[in-house]
């Protein structure tokens, strides 16, 4: 801080302000009476007949310090310093002559004085007022050139509350007639407003130090109370002076000629009071301190309190999720012992709380080596999400669960232990072992009706149960056909449902397609001939894919035998080669093709075109989404290019098997 | 002309494969489930036997294990009927042993078919 105070709070703004009016007022005090020393205007050097003058010195210093107090106000530290230098040397210079008994000559330097009330050096300044100003010269000093000190500022503030007592004194002097409190001695007594000049000049140090120390601490000036006991016992000291004394001006009697005790037991409660005020100022500064040191503590320890208060609902808010929830929630340690149990656990397997505390968790596992790799994955940071497997309850019974284990970290982020929710799924396993049973079961009574119809036709078609007409023997193909159509349509419907619950089942193995090709094209070729269409294969050497063979002549079946269905005439075709995609079998027909609208819903299901060909040739709609289906399940593309009138493009793709590659083997 | 063991829980199933192996020459034996399959077999060994795959009780299967630890019907070849949709059981059956299998529903010839061929590869290697 450069500055002598001014910065800030508006605490400390007041003060300076005041100060610098302060200064102001006294420097155009110490004007008006040079300009009346100057101009004779005696009102303005003397108040009141009568009464001490304002001498031209003392005039002057004022107009200094005025000045001075003004610019340490306003923060300009040399002004302020060369001023009260000035200052101090008059004072100083005038006390030097009194304490030696010599004439510097200052005294009528400027001007000559005509006033005089009786006193021994004309035109000199009395001791009081000189030790004032030189004082009020040292205050200035001191503010603008701090000494390197902690508390420098107790230095302007007791040289400051001296002038104020010294001023106070003589104020109080003046009006309680006591001349001995404003006129020490036979020497040139203070004029009353000299008294208030320098009051004024000590409030206005006093509180520049005040903002000094204000700015510096944050809080008021820890030489408050010596500054005011000082203030006080010195203003007792004058008094006690004045009182025992009096003036020794000739022909002043003593004040109080009969009560000589009076103004020592005055002398000794002045000092007693500046004493107990300075303490009680002291002690009124601690109390606030250690209030406010309290009232920050109790602020902090509110707000720990609240953060805790909300810790602790937050985790009251979870242990009742946990309470409450009905699947089982369960915290182990890192080698499976378990460490907590909620209700929905106790509700699932059947054993309390109690039971199970410290106990390894394999005592709910079906099978012995179920929780190993589990925890192995935990320690490593794994979540592990919903695997399904089967646990044993209190009372032996098996149950389906799935499992979503997590690992607990703690605030430096190690894994300390490990917590489970086991949702029951028994009811949703039973439904699906009772959908696979239905499934089974509804496939095989629907099939062996069926086997019983192709069968019994047949023999009677191929007259193994007596002579046969031809046109008997139609019928019973047509009727053949149809059952033949019918067990297609199961069986489509069966895969159906196995793709949409996703158990469609292939058998990866590493394939050559070229056979496969040629198995479908030997039986469907004759069906194509028989409708009148070219049927050719052009079918090269292939890489093996990783395929289920059965399953891939139900895909390419179901293309060429579309193929087929939808070319009223022309031709049909298969071509196989390999690219960088993989193997590409592509089925070509020149059939009644699709328009875009068609080819975009293709591949859902029970889509049938609307064209009368489609309607006429029958079938399920299903066929396509099934082909698709198993074309993904190994790991393929099918797609298709048409043109509405020209014909129709179906093409597979398969990746190319490489051995000793991730791929999938069922 | 051969024995044929037919084990086969569906009457009109196993009416049918009986009136076409009848025709075709065989002499066609009918059990109606697995346990009294193999008591047949035992007490006459059959040159063929067919076996359906979903029975109640014994399952074709686990006949199929049966006959297949049985020292005098080891050797003898087994068909396995079985539905679509079922392929694992079809494999099954090969590899515990089964020389082939039928799928319902079946074409008779192809049934006829794969009984011939059965029957041709059992035949010994000293008889020509």
């Amino acid at each position: 801080m450069s500055h002598l105070g001014v910065t800030g709070t508006d605490n400390r703004s007041t003060v300076a302000l005041v100060a610098a009016a302060s200064g102001a007022s006294v420097a155009a005090l110490g004007g008006l009476v040079v300009a009346g020393w100057l101009t004779v205007a005696v009102a303005l050097i003397q108040v009141l007949p009568g009464f001490p003058p304002m001498q031209y010195n003392t005039a002057l210093g004022f107009m200094i310090c005025g000045a001075a107090l003004l610019s340490a106000a306003l923060d300009l530290r040399r002004p302020t310093a060369l001023l009260g230098l000035l200052a101090g040397l008059i004072g100083s210079a005038t006390l030097i002559q009194f304490l030696f008994g010599s004439d510097l000559g200052i005294d009528q330097l400027l001007v000559e004085t005509y006033i005089l009330t009786g006193v021994s050096d004309p035109g000199r300044m009395g001791p009081n007022s000189a030790l004032a100003l030189t004082l009020v010269g040292a205050g200035l000093l001191s503010l603008a050139w701090r000494p390197v000190y902690r508390y420098w500022h107790v230095c302007p503030a007791l040289l400051g509350s001296v002038v104020i007592a010294l001023g106070t004194a003589a104020l109080v002097g003046y009006a309680g007639s006591v001349p001995g409190a404003y006129g020490w001695s036979h020497f040139n007594p203070m004029a009353v407003h000299t008294a208030i000049g320098f009051t004024l000049l000590g409030g206005g140090i006093v509180g520049l130090a005040w903002n000094a120390a204000l700015a510096e601490s944050g809080e008021t000036p820890r030489w408050l109370p010596l500054v005011a006991g000082v203030t006080v016992a010195t203003v007792t000291l004058c008094m006690w002076y004045a009182l025992t004394r009096g003036s020794a001006a000739p022909g002043v009697q003593p004040l109080l000629p009969g009560k000589p005790t009076l103004p020592h037991v005055t002398l000794a409660t002045g000092l007693l009071m500046a004493v107990l005020l300075g303490w009680s100022v002291r002690e009124g500064q601690v109390s606030r301190r250690r209030a406010r040191s309290l009232e920050v503590t109790n602020r902090a320890l509110q707000q720990e309190i609240q953060a805790r208060t909300r810790m602790e609902q937050a985790i009251q808010q979870l242990a009742a999720i946990v309470e409450s929830s009905d699947d089982a929630i369960l915290a182990t340690t890192l080698e499976g012992k378990i460490m907590t149990w909620n209700p929905g656990a106790e509700r699932l397997y059947g054993y309390t709380h109690a039971e199970v505390v410290g106990k390894h968790v394999s005592m709910l596992h079906h099978k012995r080596r179920d929780g190993v790799g589990l925890f192995r994955q935990i320690r490593n940071g794994e979540r592990v999400s919903r695997v399904e497997t089967v646990n044993l309850t209190r009372d032996g019974r098996r149950i389906d669960v799935s499992l979503t284990v997590s690992p607990i970290v703690d605030q430096s982020g190690c894994i300390v232990s490990a917590s489970t929710i086991a949702h029951d799924i028994t009811d949703r396993k039973l439904l699906e072992r009772m959908k696979d049973d239905f499934v089974g079961t509804v496939s095989h009574e629907l099939r062996t009706p069926l086997t019983a119809i192709k069968g019994f036709i047949e023999l009677v078609a191929d007259g193994e149960a007596g002579a046969v007409t031809d046109t008997q023997r139609e019928f019973l193909h047509i009727a053949a056909r149809n059952s033949d159509k019918l067990g297609i349509l199961i069986n489509d419907l069966i895969d159906m449902n196995l793709i949409e619950s996703r158990r469609l089942e292939v058998r990866l193995k590493p394939l050559d397609l070229v056979p496969v090709l040629a198995d479908v094209a030997s039986t469907l070729g004759v069906m194509a001939r028989s409708k009148g269409l070219a049927f050719r294969q052009d079918v090269c050497p292939l890489p093996q894919v990783l395929g289920d063979r059965s399953r891939l002549i139900q895909v390419f079946s179901n293309l060429v035998s579309n193929a087929i269905k939808y070319t009223p005439n022309g031709e049909v075709a298969i071509h196989a080669t390999s690219s960088s995609a993989g193997v590409e079998v592509t089925v070509h027909d020149t059939g009644i093709g699709l328009s875009r609208e068609e080819q975009a819903q293709l591949f859902t299901r029970f889509f049938r075109g609307r064209s009368p060909v489609v309607i006429e040739a029958g079938g399920t709609g299903l066929g396509l989404v099934i082909a698709k289906a198993i074309v993904e399940r190994h790991d393929g593309k099918i797609d298709v290019e048409s043109q509405l009138g020209r014909g129709t493009r179906f093409r597979v793709t398969l990746p190319v098997w490489v051995p000793d590659s991730p791929q999938a083997e069922a | 002309m051969a024995t044929i063991l037919l084990a086969e829980d569906e009457k009109q199933i196993a009416d049918m494969i009986a009136f076409k192996l009848t025709n075709s020459g065989h002499l066609v034996i009918r059990a109606h489930d697995g346990e009294q399959a193999i008591k047949l077999a035992r007490a006459t060994p059959p040159d063929l036997i067919m076996l359906d795959a979903m029975m109640p009780g014994l399952t074709g299967f686990e006949v199929l294990r049966q006959l297949k630890s049985d020292a005098t019907l080891r050797s003898v070849p087994v068909i396995m009927v079985t539905a679509k949709g079922h392929e694992r059981d079809v494999l099954n059956g090969l590899r515990g042993g089964a020389v082939d299998y039928v799928v319902k529903p079946f074409s008779l010839k192809e049934l006829a078919a794969r009984v011939e061929l059965a029957l041709e590869k059992e035949v010994p290697p000293t008889t020509l």
